[in-house]
Order: C-alpha cells, then structure tokens, then sequence
C-alpha cells in the first residue's frame, strides 16, 4: 500500500452540517414569512413617518436602505420617543430574493406538476431584479418648456452635484461630484475635500445646508456663518431655513475653499443651488482663473442629457368653468430624433416613450392669477422625465405570474377532476 | 419568531450601522458638452449668481443695510413726447404728447423666450396666426445692441404695434409703441432713435445706515418713491415684522417671531369675487359650500368697503391653520389683505389685521406730486393718497355741473349724487378697455360687444386726449349689490398705460337722459392738478 498516495477525503461532518443548515435557512418558508411581516412593519413604519420627514426621505432611508432607526416620535408623541432599528427595504428584498430563488427554483421540485408554481417564482424574481434595476439604474427628474423652447438636458426634482468646469472651445469640459457623496461630512464643523490629481488646485466643502436663503451682510444682520466678501467688497453668507418635509421646496448651499496647489492661494465663496428655469436656461457659476484659466464651479440640481432634444410648441391648460382649478392642460412637442422630427401630444396617461425616457406631463406655471398670455407671461410646461431601463419589466414579470398561476390552477383542476373520476370508477371496478 | 428569521433579523438589523463620511472624494471623470448645451454666464454678479435679484430681498433690506447696486434704464425722449412715471413691468414710460391713444413703453427681462413672446405680440395681442422666423425680421439697433424689429397693423386704419427687442437667453427685452396707424408711421423714427438710445446704467445707491423708521413704520419701499410709482403703504401692527415685498406681494409681513404666519397685500388679482371665494373656500381650506359675497360681513380696506373672510381648518394640507382675507373687487380685479398662520396666533392678531386692513393706501409719490389744486367745492387738500375720503379732493378738479352734489364720505377720486338715485364717480382701474366696457354691460345684463359694435363707440373729450364713451341700459346691478330697474349708464374711459381712467354716470334712464350734457361739460372741464 503506497501510503503517500494523494486520497480525497470528505469535508468534516460539521462543515456539511452548516452548509446544509444555511441551506435550509435561506430557502426556509418561515424565513419568507418573517420578511413578508418584516416589510409589513416598515411599510408601517415608513407611511407613520413620511407624515414627518416627507415622501423623498422615507423612500430613502426607509425602503432604499439596508437598515434604518425608526424614530416612533410621530407614533407616541415628541415628548415619548421610542427608537426602534428595522431592517430597510433593501436588505427584505434582498433576503427575500435569495430566498425565493433558492427556496423557490433552486430547491424546488423541477417536475412539470409544478411547472405553474416555479413559472410564478420566475416572475416574482424577475419583479424583485426589476425594482433592484430601477433602483441602481434609474433617474427621474423634470424638464419645464416655455412654448417655442427646446432643449436636451433635465434635471434632478432632489439631487445636487458639484459641478466643476471650463471652456475649451465651442464645449465646455465638465467634472461632476453627486452631493450624496459629501454632504454628510461637509455638514457643522465637517470639511470635505475635492481633488484630481490633473487638476492645479483642491475644492474644500464647508457648511452644507439643505435649504437655507443667501444674505447680503449689513450693519445691523447678524450671520450665524461666515461672511465671504465678493470682489465688488459686498459681503454674504447662507442663512440656514428650516428643512421642508417635500425635499423640491428646498435649495441647498455650502461654502466652497479653492486652494491652488502651487502657491496655496485661496478663493472662498458660496454656492447656492437655485435653479433659474425656466425663466433662464442659463447657469451662473462661480468664476475664478488659474494660470490663466477659466473656472466655473457651480452648486445644481443634477444635470443629466437626454438623448434627444426636445422642443415645446403648444401648452393648452382649460379650466372648470367659473373657477381657476384646472380641469385639463396637455402639451404638443416636437421630438429631434437621429435627424427626425417627430410630433407628440403630452397628456394625462399618455406619456411620450422614446430611449428608455418617460416624459409626462406633470405641471405648468407660472401658476399665479396672472399666468398666460394674453393677458399676463406666456405659459410654460412641465415634464416629469424618467429614465428607467426596467420600465417594461413589471409588466413582463405580471405576464409571467399570471402564466404560472394560470398553469398552477389548470394542472390542479385537471389533477382533481382525474381523481374524482378515478374514484368514481372505484366501487365499478370492485 | 424562528430561530433561523430572527438570525437574519439581527443580521439585516446591524447592517443598519452607518459608515462614516468620507473626508476626500474624487471628481468623476471630465466629460465635454457644447456650449449650447450647457448655457453659461461666466463672471456673473454676486446677487445674480446667487439669484438674489429673484428672490425676496430678504430683511436685509429692512435692517438698514448697503442697498445692492441698482440698474436704472435711461433713453431719450423724442420731441414732442412726453415721459410718463414707471409702472409695473414698464421700466421706462412714454406717450405722444396730447395723444392718449399712443403709448410707448420698455419692458425689461420678460420671460419665455423669443418664439413665446412673437407668438404673444403676433397672435395673442393682434390675432395674427403666422408668426415669422425671428431671422425674418428686420434688424435695429436696441439699447447698443443688435435686435429686431416687428411691426404690426392687423386691420387698415385701425392700430399699430412697434416693437424693437432684444433677448438674452429666455429674456426679452422689448420696446413697444402703440397707436393709431398714422401717428405710428409719424413717430416711426423717433421710436427707432429712442431704441437706439436705450441705456442701461448701474447705480449704487450711498450707505444709509439703519433705517429711521419710527415704530409703526410704513413700508413704502424708497426706490419706488425714487421712481414715481404709485405705491402702498400700511401701519405695521405692534408685534409685527414688515418683509421685503415679493412677487404678487406689494406688502408682506408676518408675526414676529412666528415663520408660520404669513400677511400680505396682493393687488389686481384677477378672477372674479366668485373664482376667488371658490379659490380661498375650497381650494385652500377644502370647504365646498362657498357663501355668497353678500353674507360675508363688511370691513374697511385701503379706505374702500369691503368683505371679510374668516376660515379655520385644514389650509393647504396643514390641520389647525387659520385665515383672515379683507378683499374688495373693482370689476373682475380683487385687492386682498390676507393673514394666514395657527389657528390661534390668527385669533390672537384678529384686531391688528383689521386696523392694517384700514390703514392701507396706495400712495403717488415721486416726481409726479398728486396734489389737489382747486375743487368743486374749493375744499383744500392736496394730498397725496389717490384715493381719497373727502368727496371731490384728489389729484383732478372739475367744473361741478348744477344740481349734483358732493358724495361724502367716498373713495372715489371724485362723487356726486344727483336725482333720485343716481351718482357720478371718477375712479380707475388696472386692465383693458374692452373687457372692462363688458364688464360695466355685465352690469345692466348686457352682452359683450361685438367688434362692430365696440369699433362704432363714440368718442369724448377728456383729460386732453379721447375717451371711448359707452351709453348702455337695463336693469343695473353693480358688483356691490345695487340695483337700480330701468337704469341708464354713460361712461366716459380713457386709458393711461395698464389703468383706466374713467367716469361713471348712473341712475333711472330719464334722469339720465336729462344729465348726458352736464356730463359733457362736466368732462371737459376735468383737469389733472398739477
């Protein structure tokens, strides 16, 4: 017996026993039962807080989060706070699509007496792998249009970003950071810093605020913040206001230190994330020079470009007779697609669907007594623009549910009514 | 719960811990776009850039503080026009001498864009369908820059529109001159050298220091004063704070120390007494029985009667909130003073909101002084409110035909009663004649006027230009109630940049009848104090 050689030997006993185990735990009924009650509490939860922190937040911390504390203050009173820390969202359907796969598809009997039920399982994952891809690879924003405009960009309801720029030429080269990514350590005494390795000098952002109003510095106005004086010598700083549970009706701000790499000069300012449009499409950074460079740099609601432009030629609002509550307004514009025009009608429920963009009409203004011509500024119009590539898939994945389910109950049918014939047939064949 | 669920619940639970902010990011890799797509002012303004001009002024304002540099627009006025003082969105303001009907303004910055305001001016305004290409359009030169030019005359004979304009981004920026077509093509060249003439200058007023207001104070901003506006001016209640005005806002305030509570003036707000209360009553507090004007109680505004609205509730989605709206209407035109806050912080100011409700006035300041000279009854007064509360004061005076008699107390600049119950007024009104015309027909159950009809109005003197004169009768019910079966209605209009200027004869049909001359006179001797 050659005792050097090579055996293969089983894992240990207790390895096998807890892979089985996680195994068992994953795709566990109990397990699916516990996250369904799981996500009925935060639901709970979140629709008890959303009267307190607004649509926006609670969607975020509550249902795209993998956790999230929940402050009861809502529930019991602000003098009886409880906080209590739930799984978030995510983390439920993350479990809750492993589970399902491996519980459900996996682990699952393949026969064609269950076909119905593992058809049904597919639809529910493709359901759960939709939502994950609208939530990693989505964006939603608006785009508002005066009659005659066009244009090729939208922009966030919500988000900011830092964006960075110069001209070079007839372009202009853009660098942007998505506020989420500095906000949080820019707040109070926190500074966060911005570098690049090709760029000549280092952002440092300071006292960021969700919504705050710019002041002009006087003799008798006291700043909570720093002043900055401008080069006209006027000085201004941020006035913090009170955060507004609907997210769009705030306007951010942060104080901004640009350090040049050589030398170390500073160029200090704010930057406040107002938004002209419609009124004017243009933006007005904050303009510093370098080495005989140009800069802008600019606090927004992020910019994203559309595909394609597009260009508003009719807005028609009409009201309930005798009253000024709109009873319907709709918007016809012109798409620029690849060379090709093409004419679309925007109204309720008919949105207009071109390189996974939605655009629906969603508002108008200025909403004023004195809004629309004639007798007061000419209309503008409101899109809601969302860019999702799993748009369809809920869709699709209702197909599938509805197929599994259809197949399920058929096979059932036809397997009781062969039972009951068989026993039908019994006391004959006795 | 299970042992393996409540494994996973913890898991799920602790992965709730959040990370630390970073201190360092990176800049996503730099990307080009054109310029088009990416509209920019480099080297903007302070103010601009932080979009200071658009917003309120803030209590920057209030507290005395440097005024921000000011833009003021200037041009030359050609001979034999005459500079008439700024109004609301005419920075700059002109007519030709002794011609009412010619008016030529500058509207500075206005919205939507070149394509929105062509198809305003071509067929909103003048009922044109096809609006030309902007590069169609003959080149002028506008305020040193380059711009176009439109010109319009919809129908032979009748009016014509010159507008020289230039746009900056979605902003227009439009000199405009209306009149008959033949003063038009007369004052073609002088409106074309006044375009040219355009200039914007930048001001910066000199360091006032705190403000010297004395407590209540009066908020009439000074750069109106400077510009001979007309503006408002109220007693701010003790325990209030005045804010800078805003948009639709001529006066704002709020209980100091409570940002919940709001309190403005909004003036011209068109829709009607009915689209209004509907507005206020269901819309805002989501009440569906709206009473009628009639059953709300009185309340003195601005020197005027008018109605009171008292409503507590949900407003606007917020439980427990209150408001007080002391309104009037002239025509489909309301004037609103509106409080809104917690419900008790309103009851608490309920007295204080009435007295500022009483205390508003619209003042005409600035180089354009509203003093009385001589009155009907020779009662001294200049003043330099417009609207008045002595009968027969104000900044006109008039030959007062036999058998009228001085109304007092009135607010109306001037007001006789003559007959049985009948009564002469002179007022003004934000708007536009035509509509107006069918408002006051409204009154006696008339229809609108046709074009024909309102082409054919006969003319009269007043006020040193042509007034449209509308002589109609029915069954008279005014907007505050009156009725007056059988009634007659001469009304002599003329207007004078956004406002009409008008006189109102109302009464039976025969003693009407018995007072068109003494009307006529009675125009003809109206003359503006000096």
């Amino acid at each position: 017996m050659n005792t050097n050689a090579p055996t293969t030997s089983a894992p240990p006993l207790s390895r096998v026993h807890w892979a089985r185990q996680a195994l068992e735990l994953c795709s566990s009924l109990k397990v699916t039962v516990v996250l369904l009650l799981a996500f009925g509490l935060l639901t709970f939860a979140g629709t008890l807080a959303q009267e307190k922190l607004g649509l926006f937040v609670v969607q975020r911390d509550f249902f795209e989060s993998f956790g999230v504390v929940w402050d009861t203050e809502v529930w019991f009173g602000s003098d009886r706070t409880l906080k209590i820390p739930l799984p978030g969202g995510y983390s439920i359907m993350l479990a809750l699509f492993v589970n399902l796969v491996i519980g459900g598809i996996v682990r699952h009997r393949w026969h064609w007496r269950n076909m119905g039920i593992l058809v049904t399982h597919l639809g529910i994952a493709l359901l759960l792998i939709a939502g994950f891809v609208k939530l990693h690879f989505s964006y939603a924003g608006h785009v508002a249009l005066y009659e005659g405009n066009q244009t090729s960009t939208m922009i966030s309801f919500h988000d900011y970003e830092l964006a960075l720029s110069r001209l070079d030429g007839d372009n202009i080269v853009e660098r942007t950071i998505e506020s989420a990514r500095f906000d949080g350590g820019a707040r109070g005494l926190g500074r966060v810093t911005m570098t690049a390795d090709d760029l000549p000098f280092t952002i440092v952002v300071s006292h960021w605020l969700d919504n705050c109003e710019p002041m002009q510095k006087g003799p008798m106005v006291q700043a909570r913040l720093p002043v900055v004086t401008d080069a006209a010598g006027a000085g201004y700083f941020l006035e913090e206001q009170k955060v507004e549970a609907e997210r769009e009706r705030n306007t951010a701000g942060c104080y901004v230190k640009i350090v040049e790499k050589v030398g170390r000069k500073e160029h200090e300012t704010i930057l406040y994330g107002w938004d002209p449009r419609p009124k004017a499409e243009d933006r007005r950074p904050y303009t510093f020079r370098i080495d005989g460079v140009t800069w802008g740099l600019d606090l927004r609601r992020v910019v994203w470009d559309l595909p394609f432009p597009v260009r508003l030629d009719k807005f028609q609002k009409t009201d309930h007779p005798g009253t000024m509550t709109p009873r319907d307004f709709s918007s016809w514009v012109t798409v620029f697609d690849g060379g090709v025009e093409r004419k679309v009608h925007i109204y309720m429920n008919h949105p207009l669907r071109s390189h996974d963009h939605v655009f629906f009409q969603t508002n108008w203004g200025p909403q004023g007594p004195r809004g629309g011509a004639p007798l007061g500024p000419p209309w503008y119009s409101v899109f809601e623009v969302a860019r999702n590539p799993s748009d369809d898939w809920p869709k699709y994945a209702s197909y599938v549910v509805f197929a599994g389910l259809l197949v399920h109950f058929v096979t059932k049918l036809l397997r009781y009514l062969q039972s009951s014939t068989r026993k039908a047939s019994l006391p004959e064949m006795s | 719960m299970s042992y393996p669920g409540l494994l996973l619940l913890t898991t799920l639970a602790l992965l709730s811990a959040g990370c630390s902010d970073p201190t360092e990011v990176s800049f996503a890799a730099p990307r080009k776009v054109s310029r088009d797509q990416r509209p920019t002012t480099w080297d903007a303004p302070t103010r601009d850039r932080l979009g200071m001009r658009e917003m309120d002024k803030a209590s920057a304002h209030d507290a005395g503080q440097q005024e921000p540099s000011q833009e003021r627009w200037t041009g030359t006025t050609p001979s034999g026009w005459e500079e008439l003082a700024p109004q609301r969105f005419r920075e700059l303001n002109w007519r030709v001498a002794g011609n009412g009907e010619a008016e030529c303004y500058l509207s500075v910055g206005v919205g939507g864009g070149v394509a929105a305001n062509l198809k305003r001016w071509y067929t909103a305004q003048n009922g044109i369908q096809d609006v030309p290409a902007l590069e169609s359009l003959p080149v002028v030169e506008i305020a040193g820059r380059k711009g176009h030019l439109v010109e319009l005359t919809p129908a032979p004979g009748g009016k014509t529109t010159m507008i020289a304009f230039f746009a900056d981004g979605a902003q227009v920026t439009s000199l405009k001159f209306t009149g008959p077509e033949v003063v038009a093509k007369q004052q073609r060249e002088p409106f074309l050298a006044l375009a040219k003439s355009l200039r914007m200058e930048t001001e910066r007023p000199t360091e006032t220091g705190p403000r010297t207001t004395t407590n209540p104070t009066r908020n009439a901003p000074a750069n109106d004063q400077a510009r001979g506006e007309k503006a408002w001016t109220g007693t701010t209640p003790n325990g209030w704070e005045e804010l800078a005005p805003q948009r639709f806002r001529e006066l704002n305030w709020r209980v100091a120390g409570n940002r919940e509570t709001e309190c403005y003036l909004s003036v011209a707000v068109g829709g009607g007494v009915a689209g209004n209360m509907t507005r206020w009553y269901s819309q805002q507090f989501g009440i569906a029985d709206v009473p009628k004007p009639e059953a709300l109680p009185e309340v003195e505004i601005a020197g005027r009667q008018g109605r009171l609205v008292e409503l507590a509730g949900t407003y606007n989605e917020k439980p427990g909130m209150a408001m007080l709206l002391a309104f009037f209407a002239d025509g489909a035109q309301l004037t609103t003073l509106k409080l809104t806050g917690p419900e008790a912080i309103v009851k608490q100011n309920r007295e204080p909101f009435l007295a500022l409700a009483k205390s508003l006035r619209m003042q005409a300041a600035g180089p354009e002084p509203a003093g009385a000279q001589g009155t009907p009854e020779k009662t001294p007064a200049p003043s330099i409110h417009s609207t008045q509360k002595s009968g027969g004061t104000g900044a006109f005076t008039a030959t007062v035909p036999a058998g009228w008699t001085v109304k007092t107390p009135s607010n109306r600049m001037l007001h006789y009663t003559f007959g049985s119950e009948g009564e002469v007024y002179m007022s003004q009104l934000g708007g536009t004649l035509r509509p107006t015309l069918d408002i006051w027909r409204g009154e006696l159950g008339l229809p609108a006027l046709s074009d024909s009809e309102f082409q054919a109005l006969p003319k009269v003197s007043m006020l040193g230009g042509d007034a449209t004169l509308l002589d109609a009768a029915g069954n008279f019910q005014s907007m505050s109630g009156k009725q007056i079966p059988g009634a007659r209605v001469l009304i002599a209009a003329q207007v004078e940049g956004t406002a009409i200027v008008f006189v109102k004869l109302v009464g039976k049909a025969a003693e009407v009848e018995a007072q068109r001359e003494a009307l006529l006179q009675f125009l003809a001797t109206l003359r503006r104090t000096p």
